[in-house]
């Protein structure tokens, strides 16, 4: 759980910038949309009322036309009523003149001369020749006023006209139309020309507003329009905002049919439009709310979508390593199955030559060839050691190594360990000295084997790196709580040193470092990796110091367990015998049994030899079988056991012998030979039943101390001293 | 493996958004186009009823070319309906017409009237205008021409011109179109000579080129004529002319081609109809019963003079010319037919209605020539 969110933390800010750049856009474009509706819907509200205006402008047309036609009834029925009585003529005048006050009342007769300076004329009223041919004509001049004329009928000829004057002035007020409201204005236009004629209140103001660009350009437009329709209206935007708060204006225009003129008008547009405003804002705020709710939808549907997609990651990411980590493991499997198999694999030869050129050793009284063997003794040695390391980096590094705590001597431990350098230094001639704190505590508990070789590798690296001078083993400790102790080795040299820059490689596996100075130097460069992890292995650290051309000094730190008081007291570091000039049996004992089990027909030959000079009597077995029969027959003292064999191994070759019924090898002790030398074999072989164990290849020394170890006691002679 | 699940989150997610954007570039394009856009005006479509073909003579060619004008100058497509003879077939080519979807019919010969209403009646929705009749219907419009104008400033020309006092009018049969333009001829004739007399030769038909060649034969021969004119659907007569070297004075349109026509009293019919198709869309059309365009609105003309016409006398009928758009009226009392009655009294002028409908006499000065 931690874990995963830990990873998912890693994942969010990546996948919440994706959802961020999608929803981003997803609101630009829905945005624009809005953008481009608003400005739709308001075209078409716009156009709506437009052709509302221009439909009531018609309306005003029509208006305009009863008017007129009421206009040429009134002055038909006049005209009429003069025909037929003429003397009546000054006083239908009269009282059609006083009808409309400010109007002027005319009756010209067919030949009257009608001159240019007369008010109505010809030139100025171009339809009046029609009037006299019988038409009823309104017309309109400029400056002069609208004329309604109608023929004076007498039979099939028209003997005059009588016409109706209305001054610019006084048009307006008869005239007057009421419509859009009160804040519409009108004004009346030849169709033909550009003159105004103004509306009742006309000003100076309302010339600057009609006189102003947008609404001139508006006019002429619809100009244009009213020749082909019969009204028309236009929207404008202008800066006047005499009679519109906001500048907003509807001009429209309808013919006035009939005559040649034009009817102009404008309304304020929020008189008009004001209320539209409000249907499409409401229009626009639903838009808006739906662009939310989506917008809100869809950020849960990506965001659930990426959540998805994100613990698909993960949970892929998981089977994945767990697919490793198995791969891992088998390869480890079949690593530690190699180790194992080839460890058997190299010991045997390797013991096999080590064996018989021990036997060379002891049996040949040639000095000359003794020392061939010998040589060859520290070449296999050497060998053997080498094999060693890397199998144990090996181990090591696939996580096999195991520490296993057993108690053992502090001071046997020096002595093994000086016992094995001390001939190489002075063999050098460099001065060995070993200073051990007398206060620490002889009996611990701890890896001794590993230690030893921490301190064997210390030392033989001191030993090999320094070509003058001298060589210091320094053991301290320190009691911690309980019965830990801290303890510290120290080997000091003065040998060539380690370079600042070298000194980290030292404890990496396969380095070597300084290669043209080391060059006669042997070494896989195994030996300090392996030293480091071993000293950490056992819950220590390891630490360099050196001086390049001076010296060098490894000390490792490590607690072990104190098993009781008894200080280690004054270690005597005493020269022993160099074993490489005679070898002399420690023991004999001529009357014990002893029997070799090894399927290896060399092995058992080198065993046998090894203990020739202790006279022990010994038979050999090949396999577990024989071994069964012949400790089912004889009685022996000792049985030595090999563990690979083929069919039945040494543990079970024991195991059967021990229950076998009535052996007399019923208590005889059984010592394993192994080449297997992984760490907890003691205790294996210990709890199968077994008394001790010996690796292999194996080794003179430690093969007659066994021997001597586990045969009766009274068996054992010992050829200086009688014990 | 970081990488993997995000590019395929990544890969499908662009192609969704990919998908929606798209989309909407369609939605947004429908709906910005053609749908919500205020729709466009269709265009105006106008019917022509022609007795012969349009490609034909005199008179269907003038009124097609000039229908043909007034379309092209006011964006409205034209159909026309050739060689309707009778009135039946005009109904037929109206219902035509109708079909596609025409809203302005006009009708052109006096043949078509005795169907005029019924059609107007089936089609209440068309506007039919009719050069020959008035008809009592709110659809149907009777569209004139002052013709008769340009006669009497012809004859006002021609009275300058004759020297034997005598002109001829070749024309189909008495009906108040000839009669009033022989008459306005006539009385601007005896404005420039008041001894003048006219001698008229009815056809009986509109367009017979045999009985016009003996026309002219005749009146150039036994009438002592000097000066021709006619008022006829072909230009028989004026080929005619030319051959004899006969000054005259031609019909409806201009005949450049002519030496021996003096002028020739044309009508714009383009002007004609412009007006008409104009009046229409301001809707002022509808209801109209008569509508005369005269000299003054362009639609009647005098074709450009031969050489015979001296500058004076040219001067002269400008003056006359521009009088008639004034004081001088060319009805105007005191008139006396031929036969001696009274017309028009004196300070009187005859109204447009008399002038269209009632002059079935001829005034003094004019002399039908008998078979």
């Amino acid at each position: 759980m931690e874990n995963e969110k830990r990873n998912s933390r890693r994942w969010l800010p990546n996948t919440y910038w994706q959802i961020g750049i999608e929803i981003a856009v997803l609101l630009i474009v829905l945005y624009g949309f809005g953008l481009l509706l608003q400005s739709r819907v308001e075209g078409l509200l716009n156009n709506t009322v437009e052709v509302s205006v221009s439909r009531q402008a018609a309306d005003i047309d029509a208006l305009a036309e009863e008017r007129f036609k009421h206009e040429h009834e009134a002055l038909h029925t006049a005209a009429k009523l003069i025909v037929g009585h003429p003397e009546q003529e000054q006083a239908m005048l009269s009282a059609l003149e006083s009808e409309t006050p400010g109007a002027r009342v005319l009756h010209i007769r067919a030949h009257d001369e009608l001159t240019q300076a007369d008010v109505i004329n010809y030139q100025d009223y171009r339809q009046l020749e029609d009037a006299f041919q019988g038409q009823n004509i309104v017309d309109y001049c400029a400056g002069k006023g609208l004329l309604f004329a109608v023929p004076m009928r007498k039979g099939n000829a028209v003997t005059g006209i009588l016409c109706r004057l209305y001054p610019e002035s006084v048009m307006t007020d008869s005239f007057t139309m009421e419509a859009l409201g009160s804040q519409a204005r009108f004004l009346i236009r030849e169709r033909a020309g550009g003159i105004m004629v103004p509306y009742r209140g006309y000003s100076e103001r309302d010339e600057k507003f009609l006189g102003s660009p947008s609404v001139r350009d508006g006019f002429e437009v619809l100009e244009k329009k009213l020749k082909t329709n019969r009204s028309a209206v236009i929207y404008v935007e202008t800066e006047d905002t005499t009679f519109s708060p906001d500048g907003r204006y509807y001009l429209f225009g309808a013919n006035l049919s009939g005559t040649n003129g034009v009817l102009f008008g404008f309304v304020p547009w929020h008189e008009v439009a004001g209320e539209i405003t409000y249907i499409y804002q409401t229009i626009i705020v639903i838009f808006y709310l739906l662009l939310l709710l989506f917008a809100i939808v869809g950020t849960y549907l990506f965001y659930v979508q990426a959540k998805a997609t994100e613990s698909d990651a993960l949970r892929r990411a998981r089977d994945e390593a767990e697919r490793l980590r198995i791969v891992a493991e088998r390869a480890n499997h079949a690593k530690s199955d190699f180790l194992a198999n080839m460890s058997h694999e190299i010991r045997t030869p390797l013991n096999s030559i080590a064996g018989l050129n021990e036997m060379i050793l002891r049996e040949s009284g040639e000095k000359g060839i003794r020392r061939y063997a010998s040589e060859v003794r520290n070449a296999s040695s050497t060998l053997m050691g080498l094999i060693n390391d890397i199998l144990d980096f090996s181990k090591i590094e696939s996580g096999e190594l195991q520490i296993v705590h057993a108690p053992y001597q502090l001071s046997q431990l020096i002595h093994e360990v000086v016992l094995m350098i001390r001939p190489r230094a002075e063999k050098k001639g460099l001065e060995f000295i070993v200073d051990v704190d007398k206060e620490l505590p002889e009996n611990l508990i701890g890896d001794v084997m590993r230690l030893r070789q921490v301190l064997i590798n210390f030392l033989s690296n001191a030993v090999k790196y320094t070509p003058t001078g001298k060589v210091m083993l320094i053991v301290r400790g320190e009691k911690k709580g309980g019965t830990e102790v801290e303890m510290q080795f120290t080997v000091q040299d003065t040998g060539i040193g380690i370079r600042p820059e070298d000194q980290g490689k030292i404890f990496e596996g396969f380095k070597r470092v300084d290669l043209i100075r080391n060059r006669n130097i042997q070494g896989t460069g195994l030996g300090m990796a392996i030293t480091k992890r071993l000293v950490e292995a056992m819950q220590g650290t390891i630490t360099l110091q050196s001086i390049y051309g001076q010296g060098s000094s490894f000390t490792a730190v490590l607690p072990q367990q104190r098993q009781d008081d008894e200080l280690v007291g004054d270690y005597l570091a005493s020269p022993e015998d160099n074993e490489a000039d005679a070898y002399r049996p420690r023991f004999v004992a001529p009357e014990a049994n002893v029997l070799v089990v090894d399927d290896n027909e060399i092995n058992r030959f080198v065993v046998a030899n090894l203990l020739k000079q202790t006279l022990v009597h010994i038979d050999m077995a090949e396999n577990g079988e024989e071994c069964l029969k012949l400790t089912r027959a004889h009685h022996y003292d000792l049985v030595l056991l090999d563990q690979m064999m083929p069919g039945m191994s040494g543990i079970e070759t024991l195991q059967k012998a021990r229950t076998q019924k009535g052996s007399p090898c019923a208590d005889t002790p059984f010592v394993i030979l192994t080449a297997d030398a992984i760490a907890g074999s003691r205790e294996k072989f210990v709890a199968a039943g077994f008394s001790d164990y010996l690796s292999k290849p194996v080794d003179g020394r430690k093969l007659e101390e066994v021997v001597e170890k586990y045969l009766p006691t009274r068996l054992v002679h010992h050829p200086d001293a009688e014990s | 493996m970081k990488d993997k699940p995000a590019g395929r989150f990544y890969r499908n997610k662009a192609t969704l958004l990919l998908f929606i954007g798209v989309l909407s570039l369609i939605v947004l394009v429908g709906l910005l186009t053609s749908k919500l856009a205020p729709q466009q005006e269709p265009p105006l479509r106008v019917g022509l009823v022609l007795y012969g073909e349009a490609a034909g003579d005199n008179w269907n060619q003038s009124h097609y070319q000039g229908m043909k004008k007034a379309c092209e100058e006011g964006g409205a497509i034209l159909h026309i309906e050739e060689n309707v003879l009778t009135a039946k077939d005009c109904v037929e080519a109206v219902d035509r017409l109708a079909d596609k979807g025409v809203q302005v019919i006009a009708l052109t010969s006096s043949e078509y009237l005795p169907a005029v209403r019924q059609m107007a009646k089936q089609h209440e929705n068309i506007q039919f205008t009719t050069s020959f009749a008035e008809v009592d219907a709110p659809n149907v419009a009777f569209e004139l021409v002052r013709m008769y104008s340009g006669r009497y400033l012809s004859g006002i020309l021609a009275g300058m011109v004759t020297k034997t006092g005598t002109i001829g009018y070749i024309c189909s049969f008495p009906n108040p179109e000839n009669n009033r333009n022989i008459n306005a001829f006539t009385i601007g004739l005896h404005v420039t000579n008041p001894e003048a007399q006219v001698k008229v030769v009815w056809t009986g038909s509109w367009a017979d080129k045999e009985k016009e060649i003996q026309a002219v034969n005749r009146l150039a021969d036994q009438a002592g004529v000097d000066i021709i004119t006619y008022n006829l659907d072909d230009t028989v007569v004026a080929d005619q002319c030319e051959r004899w070297g006969i000054d005259f004075i031609g019909a409806f349109q201009p005949l450049p081609l002519h030496r021996y026509a003096l002028t020739s009293v044309g009508c714009h019919w383009d002007v004609y109809y412009r007006d008409i198709l104009e009046r229409y869309r301001r809707g002022a059309l509808h209801g109209e019963r008569i509508h005369w365009l005269s000299m003054r609105d362009g639609a009647v003309y005098l074709t450009p003079y031969n050489q015979k016409v001296e500058p004076w006398m040219r001067r002269a009928v400008e003056t006359y010319a521009g009088e008639l758009s004034g004081a001088r009226h060319i009805f105007m009392g005191p008139i006396v037919d031929n036969q001696g009655n009274l017309r028009c009294n004196e300070g009187e002028i005859l109204a447009d209605d008399t002038v269209l409908h009632d002059m079935d006499w001829l005034v003094k000065g004019v002399e039908v020539l008998g078979e």
